[in-house]
């Protein structure tokens, strides 16, 4: 970042200290999500929740690899591949794609983010 | 010669990362900035504000990228608008995709800040290059 101005490099830092922040929440709300998506027995009554879900993971995978939380980064990843399979499931493959993102969560919620210094 | 780029209309929904998009934009470009957090506000934005160039996301909340990136299309008043996209999605169907559709140039997250205006710059060049 040897261009950077020492602006940029600044807010660099207290955004990526905000971002970390504000992991649990996300976290949580996934959470609520994937709570609300479970009590369906298809995905065709919670487009908009799994939409929802998907947004939340994804904003983990862009402003993670933007603040270097690589590693994050990596798992919401994975776990956002498995949410968009889920989106794709028709009925009969719906409560194996199900199982599959519980578990894909349950990895996400697992990681713990360091707060920068 | 293309005209020199001034005003950019940025559509980015996570807060994080348009602060630091807006502050890379203006602080170096420098460019007039203007930024929404949907993609439904894009079309609005965009008669009010005028911009010579829209920079989004492709996840948004209300309307993805794409989808705004159609109404501004199938409005005459800013179907002319050049589109960069965003976007954390590196794959390369994603961003032939996007090209297919109709935009400028495709610009990969993670991105330098420093070097954004840069990057903006080379496709709105290459934008009016391709045209003339």
């Amino acid at each position: 970042m040897e261009n950077d101005s020492p602006e940029l490099i600044a807010a660099m830092r207290d955004l990526s200290r905000r971002f970390a922040a504000r992991i649990p929440s996300v976290y949580e709300e996934s959470e609520q999500l994937f709570a609300k998506i479970k009590s369906h027995s298809t995905g065709a009554d919670c487009g908009a929740d799994l939409q929802d879900l998907l947004r939340s993971v994804h904003s983990l995978v862009g402003t993670g690899r933007q603040f270097g939380f690589v590693e994050l980064a990596d798992v919401a990843a994975t776990c956002e591949k498995q949410v968009f399979a889920l989106q794709k499931a028709d009925d009969d493959d719906w409560q194996t794609e199900l199982d599959l993102t519980a578990d894909a969560l349950a990895t996400l919620f697992a990681f713990k983010v360091e707060m920068p210094e | 010669m293309a005209e020199e780029l001034k005003k950019i209309l940025l559509a980015e929904d996570e807060p994080d990362i348009r602060e630091i998009e807006t502050m890379a934009l203006e602080m170096i470009g420098p460019f007039e900035v203007h930024a929404v957090d949907n993609g439904g506000d894009v079309q609005a934005a965009a008669l009010s504000f005028q911009p010579q160039l829209v920079l989004m996301d492709v996840m948004m909340p209300i309307l993805d990228g794409p989808g705004a990136f159609e109404k501004l299309k199938a409005d005459r008043a800013t179907s002319h608008l050049p589109v960069i996209f965003l976007t954390a999605k590196a794959m390369e169907s994603e961003i032939a995709r996007l090209l297919d559709m109709g935009a400028v140039g495709v610009i990969t997250k993670p991105f330098q800040p420093a070097t954004l205006h840069e990057e903006v710059q080379a496709l709105w060049t290459k934008f009016h290059a391709d045209k003339s």
